[in-house]
């Protein structure tokens, strides 16, 4: 077996070589020209660009469509993360505990993730659509006055996607936990049973803080998926619409770059969202602490 | 025109996900030198994808000109998104020869970023100036003006007026096509008391657009509705405002039908075509389509145009017609020296009398070249439409003026057809104009 010493030689590290290169060329370069494309005025790969430094800047900041982008991505996250990790640990614990049929229910929990979004697109709007499933069903049940088009309407076309989210999230990350509460020993949850713990303590006091670090990993991935992945779901069924009620940041960077032709604009959301993805991981940190990491 | 059957949204995924699988081998195939045959071959990408009612003539074309000339077409289906597939492939080196498409959004920018080449001199070179409706000639320029660069070759010409069903208006007691936006709204309270839907829309997409448009230049005279159309100004123009208001004014007296600020254009051809509601605007592509639906709806309809107000610049109902249908744009590659005659070739074979006879029968287009195609316009609505020039006014058809802000623009008109108040959708409309 080498030893420590042997696989830290200069010689060795060599070997690491073409995976920096990779990360440097697909990684660090398409970060570094994020804040390069932010100080031009280009409209696209057709056409030259011209340096502008910081007046995209002025520009995105002074526009009521970043705003709201702003304000409809804070909303997205602050709703759908704090549901969607809670329900899914209690619908993995639950998992954790083997049910009648828990092979069948992690099927469907799981389902969602394996749904390519544009098929999920196409599922949605098909339910959500004037003439789709939840109109019909509303029609159905006499309540006629809740009839509305759910994803055209300002007052609904956000809740609607964060809906989505939550039904795509919360299955799939459940299994994962269930999946991390299945290595933890039994002996320790049998104790505190035998203890008098009721399911819910158990399940909070016990369960929970032991797989902190994971939740706080689940929580970190989500949130990042939440905040800089809602374009592909707004694209199929809102195009950020009505007006700006369902623009997100990311939304807004594909919708500047690929239709209205201002990949300097786009560049400076996209930099505004990575500082605000790195600010949010840090918060995630803060809260979701485990117990050693407090001790140091 | 941007003849939409799906949500842009959906057909853009399509696209990266289709278009990545069936792209790569065709475009990879552009440019590159003659190999496949004797007489070489050309690379197309067309907006006549399968499906769509012109396609088939346009098979018959590209088979006889390979027959003929020896020359293979590598065809590519261009997609909703056939502007970004063309755009990805010049930007990789790998462009057509030739793309068969509407001038909308940003094909319109093309010229200007050297995508593709002006097409004046070919209309000269080869032939076809005399032919052409000068018209259609001036709608493809720039600015569409006499004088601006010709951006390509204009082709699939197309009306688009007011469908209306009169075996449900009968139904429901109204006894003539309404020509006032009042008689529009008294047809409106009685079809729905008969339980029928009035003018079915697509509010969340560009049949929405268009219908928003028509209502909205009610007051204004074409200059200036191109002029806010393309630079802004839609709240500081009053007559735009006073437009804007008839159309929330309808909205609000219940002419389109319930929730069509979520509906798209196959909403409103299957509301139509299955007769739940009795009007919709649709254009001339539709109607051998409509033919197709079963639904025998071809032979309930009596088309027209959308009822005016009093004190409008129009005199009649107003409906759209123009040439900024599918037409050729050939590209700088197309243009090389050792492509050109093969483009020529091609180009001029879709201008042959008989052809374009083939396309007004199978497409109901209106014919781009002058002739008499009355043999070719079997189709019952192509025939009505040729006849409607004494019964409408033609309104400014939007695409060309607003150009990229297409899209910005129908987000703010899916809230015009929800609850938007018309200084929300002018401020709006403004915003999404000037970017």
């Amino acid at each position: 077996m080498a030893s420590t010493s042997s696989l830290r030689s200069p010689r060795v590290l060599w070997l690491t070589a073409p995976s920096l290169l990779w990360f440097a060329v697909f990684s660090v370069g398409p970060l570094a020209a994020m804040f390069v494309i932010a100080t031009l005025r280009w409209k696209g790969l057709l056409y030259e660009p011209s340096y502008i430094g910081t007046e995209n800047i002025g520009k995105v900041f002074a526009d009521p469509t970043f705003h709201a982008a702003v304000r409809n991505s804070a909303i997205q996250v602050a709703i759908a993360i704090p549901l969607m990790i809670p329900l899914a640990f209690m619908l993995g614990y639950h998992l954790n505990t083997r049910p009648r049929g828990y092979r069948l229910l992690s099927v469907l929990y799981f389902s969602p993730g394996l749904i390519s979004i544009s098929i999920t697109g196409m599922i949605f709007y098909g339910v959500l659509s004037p003439n789709g499933g939840v109109n019909g069903l509303l029609r159905t049940v006499g309540l006629d006055s809740w009839v509305t088009p759910w994803l055209a309407d300002p007052a609904t076309a956000l809740p609607s996607l964060i809906a989505i989210d939550l039904w795509r999230g919360v299955g799939w990350t459940a299994v994962l936990f269930a999946a991390r509460l299945a290595s933890l020993p039994a002996e320790v949850i049998e104790a505190a049973e035998i203890d008098g713990a009721g399911r819910v303590r158990t399940m909070w006091q016990v369960a929970f803080p032991m797989v902190k670090d994971y939740v706080r990993t689940l929580t970190m991935l989500q949130f990042l998926w939440t905040l800089f992945t809602s374009a592909a779901l707004i694209l199929l069924l809102t195009k950020g619409g009505p007006g700006t009620s369902s623009t997100t940041l990311s939304y807004l960077v594909y919708a500047k770059a690929f239709s209205q032709r201002d990949l300097g604009y786009s560049q400076v959301v996209g930099v505004v969202l990575l500082l605000l993805g790195i600010a949010g991981m840090l918060l995630i940190r803060a809260l979701l602490r485990g117990h050693e990491e407090h001790a140091r | 025109m941007d003849h939409r059957s799906l949500p842009r949204a959906v057909r853009a995924v399509a696209a990266f996900a289709i278009g990545a699988l069936v792209l790569a081998p065709t475009l990879t195939a552009c440019g590159s030198d003659d190999a496949e045959s004797g007489g070489g071959s050309i690379d197309v990408v067309t907006r006549w994808t399968s499906g769509n009612s012109a396609a088939a003539a346009q098979k018959r074309v590209f088979d006889a000109f390979t027959a003929e000339t020896g020359i293979t077409i590598n065809v590519t289906e261009g997609l909703e998104t056939i502007d970004d597939q063309v755009e990805n492939a010049v930007a990789a080196g790998k462009s057509p020869d030739l793309v068969i498409v509407n001038l909308f959004d940003k094909t319109l920018g093309w010229l200007d970023a050297g995508v593709t080449v002006p097409a004046d001199d070919y209309v000269k070179d080869w032939g076809l100036a005399d032919r052409m409706k000068p018209d259609a000639l001036d709608e493809w320029r720039v600015g569409g003006v006499a004088g601006g660069e010709l951006q390509g070759l204009p082709f699939s010409g197309f009306s688009w007026p007011l469908w209306y069903n009169t075996e449900l208006l009968t139904k429901a007691g109204v006894t003539e096509i309404p020509k006032t936006t009042d008689d529009l709204l008294a047809a409106a309270r009685k079809l729905r008391a008969a339980g029928i839907g009035p003018v079915a829309v697509g509010g969340n997409d560009w049949t929405g657009q268009k219908l928003f448009y028509q209502v909205a230049q009610s007051f204004t005279d074409a200059a200036t509705m191109q002029k806010v159309m393309k630079e802004g100004g839609y709240c500081a123009t009053p007559s735009v405002v006073q437009g804007i208001e008839l159309f929330t004014t309808l909205r609000d007296g219940g002419v389109f039908v319930d929730n069509a600020a979520g509906l798209i254009a196959d909403d409103m051809y299957a509301s139509y075509y299955s007769g739940q509601s009795a009007i919709m605007s649709a254009g001339s592509w539709a109607y051998t389509e409509s033919a197709a639906s079963g639904t025998g709806i071809e032979k309930k309809t009596t088309l027209g145009g959308f009822p005016v107000p009093s004190g409008s610049t129009f005199q009649k109902p107003t409906a759209y017609q123009g040439f900024t249908g599918v037409g050729f744009m050939i590209t700088k590659q197309g243009a090389e020296p050792d492509h050109i005659d093969k483009v020529r070739q091609l180009v001029t074979k879709f201008y042959a009398e008989a052809t374009v006879g083939d396309f007004v029968k199978d497409a109901s287009i209106l014919p781009p070249v002058t002739g008499d195609f009355a043999a070719s316009a079997t189709d019952p609505l192509l025939a009505q439409s040729l006849k409607l020039d004494a019964a409408v006014d033609y309104a400014v058809v939007p695409d060309v003026w607003i150009g990229s802000a297409s899209d910005p623009i129908i987000q703010v008109l899916t809230g015009a057809y929800g609850k938007s108040t018309p200084q929300q959708i002018c401020a709006g409309l403004d915003t999404a104009t000037k970017g």
